[in-house]
């Protein structure tokens, strides 16, 4: 019933394709937008239930118009859909096709599709009506399926583009119609990019010739011949990394020939004698067998100019290791292609992950770290409470009794703040007193107790950091690593907290039974080996892929923060506000004082700290001292003390305030004994 | 009470330049055989191995392996403060991962404050001399580094794998007497050495609670 051209018209955007339904799709739209107003209405009333006809009716279509209800309803019936040959999928598609095309609903109303969505998801398979309406459309997907084929087939042999719209997958859903390169223009990237996405969620995800750019037609038949949805492994078509990689650097307006002489020029500039020693010291221990053996000398020269290029191109990050991994992994993708590869480079580390995951002492690595225990806190409380009970074990038996330091922090500062300061503090313990600015509580001291002043990294740290630096190169079979790449490379760096997530969500159960810090990391070294040679690659990246569909479409239409509880078993928001706070704790941005009423504040949190600090030290018992300015020092972030000390006037302008602070906090402190 | 498997567990932490052959020094000590390829170590790596002293005493080790990059430094220096050894490691073919080994020293010193670690001062990739490399660094000068600082010095290979296990026993051995002349004690408030007995918790959250007001009352 749709001629084959719509399948793969040029990016064919909203208004335009709506006045071209026939008649019959009109009444199939109109019904659906009766079924919606249905939907909420059951939706309303029940939101589990499963839904009658009504619902079941429109499964198919209304979910065709919202992205996310189809993408989970269409996991299910990828299962079915298994066994059908290519051209009944794309016959599937072709039909829901233009639906999909038309409707870019308005906020409203793709809420309300969204519930009707998920309703229609609740759907049992024994639905009578339900099962009408799959006969229906399974007569209808035979009589369109030989055309749709066809004109795809025809279309394959008439024209050699190589950038043909095709519609594969057993996914009833337009955003599955893909194409082997971007049509041109915003749409079309766009459209390509929801495609490749969806795909790279697929059981099997991206075909390893996706990732680079492989132009011959031949290619292209290979993988249509053997394609089949199920295997997961071993077919083709082209180009992921570097369409994503070239179009970055195309919106930065880089002149990518010029930029190419200067990171493989041959002669060396100044700093490469540097940069190339520590390149060269870790070019045979990169452990790809790419890379090893006397085959390997070629290929490491090759790393080697990989590596170096870009160095050159981004001297503030220059050579990192653990960027040999990397580019080890995406040469080999590349096919050992240099100038593709140091582009790929260039998008991961500028365009992908956060800042400073290789350069700037680490300083965007350590806030994921800190990110990642935060959301390990809210994701598996359980795995999280045991592991930060594992890290005070561990000091509670060094320091053997618990008669601790005391630790005075302003309230502002809040229990996860100051525990991340200083491991092992316990609750605050002790209310000192409370300063009021413009009716707000400004200061407010409370004392913290830890036991001892020992420092122990939270346990995960070890593995994260290698997990992150790495991007799960050592820590999972290659397959799974390139499929969490994928999806790094569409989604962005989220992946890395979700795949960190669902690696310790699968290690949980082993973890629990632990019971000390040590047998924690021996155990972890026969987990992580295990995880290297069993992991299921299908697993891992359904579970965190399940989030993520929900977090990519729903949080799109949510307000109001009614929505947001109902959902937040999904997306990781606010990860962005977790790695602002983060990242204000681990190196606190270098402010100049001035006098004014905001930077006071957070200066006046800090001198209150000292102030109070110092008397009660004076109060401590002798021995107690040493460790109680030990623990102060431990809550200074040394960079801030660097900081101060530079600055004399600053100086000098503090110790007024501090001595102020100091009387007060006396007076606070001697009051409440 | 449990009956420990070993006596004591020391926290031992190996630091020097990227690429002078700490993993690898490493892997001997607990595998036994020579890693031929092994990736650079990104942030820090964990080992433990069981060694007996010749008194009969069992020490559990806990070994901590560091990048050697400058820009992990940052990462890798809260693994310092709960080490009792510090092993600073060069390559004896390296003179610049020699002449780096006081600023290491200094970070550990640093870090570890007030404790007082024990350090020994490793050479490392010492079969690369008897197959004919240039020595950048001769014994005399680093035994007399050593010697000035007060530290163990000991030369090594990984792929021979001589004196590897000497040189952890050596740094096992000082701190065990360091324990026994009751220069370090156990009730620290530090990871750096722990007991293999399990105490009697001695956990009160009473205790904690009255503190601060017994102790900040005027």
């Amino acid at each position: 019933m749709k001629e084959p051209v719509q399948l793969y018209g040029p990016s064919t955007r909203a208004g335009t394709t709506r006045r071209k339904y026939p008649p019959k799709c009109r009444r199939r739209r109109k019904r659906q937008q009766q079924n919606r107003t249905r939907i909420t209405a059951a939706t309303s009333s029940s939101s589990s239930s499963s839904s009658s006809s009504s619902s079941s009716s429109s499964s198919s279509s209304s979910s065709s118009s919202s992205s996310s209800s189809s993408k989970t309803r269409g996991k299910k019936t990828r299962d079915k859909n298994a066994s059908r040959t290519t051209e009944g999928s794309q016959s599937v598609a072709g039909e829901h096709g233009p639906v999909k095309m038309s409707v870019r609903p308005t906020n409203d109303e793709s809420r309300e599709r969204l519930k009707g969505g998920c309703t229609a998801c609740n759907n049992n398979n024994n639905n009578n009506d339900k099962s009408r309406h799959r006969l229906r459309m399974t007569s209808s997907i035979h009589l369109c399926l030989f055309a749709v084929w066809w004109g795809v087939w025809l279309h394959l042999h008439l024209f050699s583009y190589p950038n043909l719209l095709i519609a594969v997958g057993t996914i009833e859903d337009t955003k599955m119609r893909f194409s082997l390169t971007p049509q041109p223009g915003e749409s079309g990237f766009i459209q390509w990019l929801d495609a490749m996405k969806m795909v790279a969620r697929l059981p099997g995800g991206i075909p390893p010739e996706f990732r680079r750019k492989a132009s011959t037609r031949r290619d292209f038949y290979t993988y249509l011949r053997d394609y089949r949805p199920d295997d997961g492994t071993d077919f083709i078509v082209t180009l992921l990394w570097l369409t994503l990689a070239e179009r970055h650097l195309e919106q930065r307006g880089v002149d990518w020939k010029q930029a190419e002489k200067i990171c493989f020029n041959e002669w060396s500039n100044p700093d490469d004698e540097e940069l190339g020693i520590q390149i060269v010291k870790d070019l045979h221990r990169t452990g790809c067998s790419l890379f090893c053996g006397a085959a390997g000398r070629d290929n490491q020269a090759v790393l080697r100019r990989v590596l170096l290029g870009f160095a050159r191109w981004n001297k503030s990050v220059g050579y990192c290791q653990g960027l040999n991994v990397l580019a080890a992994l995406v040469l080999q993708v590349m096919d050992r292609a240099e100038s593709a590869a140091v582009k790929v480079m260039i998008y991961l580390i500028e365009g992908v992950l956060p800042e400073g995951y290789f350069a700037d002492n680490l300083r965007g690595l350590s806030v994921d770290m800190a990110v990642f225990r935060d959301l390990l806190r809210a994701r598996l409380p359980k795995l999280s409470k045991h592991l930060e009970a594992l890290q005070n074990d561990a000091k509670d038996k060094a320091t053997g009794n618990q008669t601790g330091c005391a630790i005075v922090t302003p309230l502002f500062d809040t229990v996860e703040r100051t525990r991340d300061r200083v491991p092992g503090a316990l609750l605050p313990a002790y209310l000192v007193g409370e300063k009021r600015k413009k009716k707000k509580i400004c200061v407010c001291v409370c004392i913290y107790i830890c036991p001892g002043s020992s420092y122990e990294p939270p346990l995960t740290n070890v593995f994260t950091m290698q997990w992150f630096l790495t991007l799960f190169c050592h820590c999972l079979p290659q397959e799974a690593v390139l499929r969490v790449w994928d999806l790094i490379f569409l989604e962005g760096d989220e992946i890395l907290l979700r795949t960190a997530l669902a690696i310790w969500e699968g290690l949980s159960d082993r973890i629990m039974t632990v019971t000390s810090a040590d047998e924690f990391y021996s155990i972890m070294g026969v987990l992580t080996r295990e995880m290297l040679e069993f992991t299921d690659t299908n697993n891992l990246i359904k579970s965190f892929v399940e989030l993520l569909q929900v977090s990519r479409y729903q949080t799109r239409f949510l307000t109001n923060d009614n929505d947001y509880d109902r959902i937040s078993m999904g997306p990781l928001h606010g990860v962005t506000g977790l790695r602002e706070k983060h990242r204000y704790n681990i190196t606190p941005w270098a402010r100049k004082l001035s006098d004014d009423d905001d930077s006071d504040t957070e200066e006046d949190e800090r001198l209150a700290v000292a102030a109070a600090m110092f008397s009660m030290a004076q109060r401590l018992k002798k021995d107690r001292i040493p460790q109680t300015i030990g623990a102060l020092q431990a809550m200074a972030p040394s960079s801030d003390r660097e900081r101060l000390a530079l600055d004399i006037s600053t100086l000098k302008q503090q110790y007024a305030k501090l001595r102020e602070r100091q009387r007060q906090a006396h007076i606070i402190l001697s009051g409440n004994c | 009470m449990v009956e420990p498997i070993f006596n004591y567990q020391f926290r031992l932490i190996l630091i020097g330049d990227s690429t002078v052959g700490k993993s690898s020094l490493l892997k001997y000590f607990t595998d036994g055989k020579f890693a031929e390829l092994s990736d650079p170590t990104v942030g820090v790596d964990f080992f433990a191995r069981l060694i007996e002293l010749k008194d009969g005493t069992k020490i559990k080790l806990q070994l901590w392996d560091t990048a050697g990059q400058e820009r992990f430094r940052s990462i890798t220096k809260s693994y310092y403060r709960n080490s009792v050894g510090v092993l600073l490691v060069y390559d004896v073919c390296n003179r610049a991962s020699f002449e780096h080994i006081p600023q290491w020293m200094m970070d550990a010193r640093r870090h570890i404050e007030p404790h007082r670690p024990v350090f020994a001062l490793v050479g490392c990739k010492l079969d690369l001399v008897t197959n004919g490399s240039r020595r950048e660094v001769s014994k005399e000068e680093a035994r007399a580094f050593a010697d000035q600082h007060g530290v163990h010095h000991i030369e090594t290979s990984a792929k021979t794998g001589i004196n590897v296990e000497e040189a952890f026993r050596i740094v096992t051995q000082e701190v065990y007497s360091r324990i026994q002349t009751g220069e370090y004690k156990l009730e620290d408030g530090w990871d750096g050495i722990k007991t293999g007995f399990y105490k009697p918790s001695g956990f009160d959250f009473n205790l904690i609670e009255a503190e601060p007001a017994e102790t900040s009352c005027c």
